[in-house]
């Protein structure tokens, strides 16, 4: 005998919105380092920051501590939409701070501002859930080799060049072109 | 959505393929068995809840009914399920972010008030968060089950626990308030002792402590705050290692809570008390943590577990003996890792007969 059961698993209502902002290239603009409290992670952006710095000369590199391992507070968040033209919010490296850094992204891209977190490839399926349940499915993620954190510093240096190297494009133009 | 299959066994290895189970058999909830349990609170079953991070799954009271079901709850238990849902949907619970770090952290619900009996009953003695209680333990699953299913945790996808906990099968029990000296916590909270309260709050698995009373009444109660303070001030706890930050349960037993009354103590005294004595020196935090934890601005040479009493969340329940317990919390939710309340709705027929 066939029996009826109600299906347990509730639906995620959050609409899905299409990312589509973009800096345009070679031109000034002021990019927000948004760092979270994570080991390392201020020395790992410093290196970010640098990198950027010595690619892409017209941009100005501003660093933003989040003192939080969670998501950022919603003063900073405006502080940086009223001060930035782009950010890169780093880093995931556990569960709850790669829940902060995707909603730190989204917090900013909710305020027009283009943003890409970076996450270690660890966390990435969870951070690529997280986006999607918040309705930020193609909002851009760089992937990071995990650890970041107690990394020997060369090693650590050339991870941050190779992020340089890699954020520009994301913030450039939508995920969507890039595809 | 309604779902098919041949059998009740077939059902339960459909739950259990698509990840809806907890690793253990559910009742399958069935239609008629989900709307038994959605007839109890007289609710639409439509009725959301809230949202569930980190999926924002929808707590509608159908979901939740179908969690209770699977948990083995009976009726007179749904109430209580539905107000720990309501609690741990509040922005200030932080759900996504319990429910994604990699701590071993978990939500215990606590009981007070006339649902201890009217929706039980429930057990505040002997084994509080063990095997034997009905109503303790499917009530504690039926919570997890909504996580698992409306909420999205995931282990390993996107519950990134590192060990996590048993606390996530089940984490429930009833203040013992008929064998406690002091007021019950919900009264000490503002609520009134008629009604009925459900608190919910993100913990580690507990901490065992053992104070043996010498009949020395103020030596023992000093003896025994000495001892409590000892455990929460672990440094190897995120309590201290965030320089206080977060709320610590503290469970005494009702035989260790008589002894602190009989020396003067009220809750009062007693979180002040663990947290004036509950710290590490800061040369021990400098030399364990190696500066990488938080600079904070408190140059004090004693680094507190709690920075205020109000943190303590002190509970009276278990059995008679010598040991108590403190379970430390997590510490780096937004908003502080606190616990929260919320009234249940005993509604009308809980006092029917599950058949």
């Amino acid at each position: 005998m066939t029996i009826q059961y109600i299906n347990p698993v509730a639906d995620c209502l959050t609409p899905m919105n299409p990312y589509s902002l973009s800096i345009e290239s070679n031109q000034p603009a002021t990019i927000a380092l948004v760092i979270n409290n994570i080991v390392d992670c201020d020395v790992f952006m410093g290196l970010v920051g640098d990198a950027l710095r010595g690619l892409h000369p017209h941009l100005t590199i501003k660093s933003y501590p989040t003192r939080q391992i969670t998501c950022a507070d919603n003063i900073l968040m405006d502080q940086i939409a009223a001060e930035c033209d782009a950010a890169v919010c780093a880093i995931g490296h556990c569960g709850s701070c790669t829940a902060g850094t995707v909603k730190d992204g989204i917090a900013l891209v909710e305020r027009g501002i283009p943003a890409v977190s970076l996450i270690t490839e660890v966390f990435w399926d969870q951070a690529d859930a997280l986006a999607r349940s918040l309705g930020w499915q193609d909002f851009p993620r760089l992937k990071l080799p995990y650890p970041i954190w107690g990394t020997e510093s060369g090693t650590m240096e050339l991870i941050a060049n190779q992020t340089a190297d890699e954020l520009m494009p994301l913030l450039e133009r939508s995920i969507a072109d890039v595809a | 959505m309604l779902l098919n299959a041949e059998n009740e066994s077939d059902a339960l290895e459909l739950l259990h393929q698509n990840g809806c189970t907890d690793g253990l058999p559910v009742v399958i909830p069935t239609v008629e068995r989900v709307a038994a349990m959605v007839t109890r609170v007289d609710l639409d079953p439509d009725l959301s809840l809230g949202e569930m991070g980190p999926k924002q799954g929808s707590a509608t009271v159908e979901k939740v009914a179908a969690a209770a079901v699977m948990a083995g709850c009976l009726l007179e238990h749904f109430p209580v399920v539905i107000a720990a849902v309501k609690a741990i949907c509040k922005k200030e619970f932080d759900l996504t972010e319990v429910n994604q770090t990699t701590h071993c952290l978990a939500p215990l619900i606590l009981v007070n008030g006339p649902a201890r009996i009217d929706c039980g009953p429930m057990e505040s003695g002997a084994c509080i968060l063990g095997p034997g209680n009905r109503a303790n333990a499917s009530i504690g699953r039926a919570l997890s089950l909504c996580l698992i299913n409306i909420a999205g945790r995931i282990s390993g996808v996107t519950d990134m626990a590192v060990f996590s906990t048993p606390g996530k099968f089940t984490a429930c029990f009833a203040e013992a308030e008929e064998r406690s000296p002091f007021e019950p916590f919900h009264v000490a909270q503002g609520f009134s002792a008629d009604e009925s309260v459900v608190t919910v709050v993100g913990v580690e698995a507990p901490h065992s402590l053992v104070m043996e009373p010498t009949g020395d009444v103020r030596n023992d109660a000093e003896r025994l705050i000495k001892t409590i303070a000892g455990v929460v001030a672990n440094p190897g706890s995120n309590n201290v290692y965030r320089y206080g930050d977060g709320c610590v349960v503290v469970v005494l037993n009702p035989e260790h809570a008589t002894l602190l009354a009989k020396a003067g103590f009220d809750r009062v005294r007693i979180c002040g008390q663990i947290q004036q004595r509950a710290f590490v020196t800061k040369a021990v935090a400098d030399a364990l943590y190696g500066g990488l934890n938080f600079v904070h601005p408190d140059d004090d040479k004693k680094i507190h577990a709690i920075r205020n009493p109000s943190q303590i969340m002190l509970i009276v329940a278990g059995g008679m003996g010598t040991y108590s317990m403190v379970l430390p919390s997590w510490a780096y939710a937004p908003s502080g890792n606190i616990a929260i309340s919320e009234t249940i709705d005993v509604f009308p027929h809980c006092d029917l007969p599950f058949d």
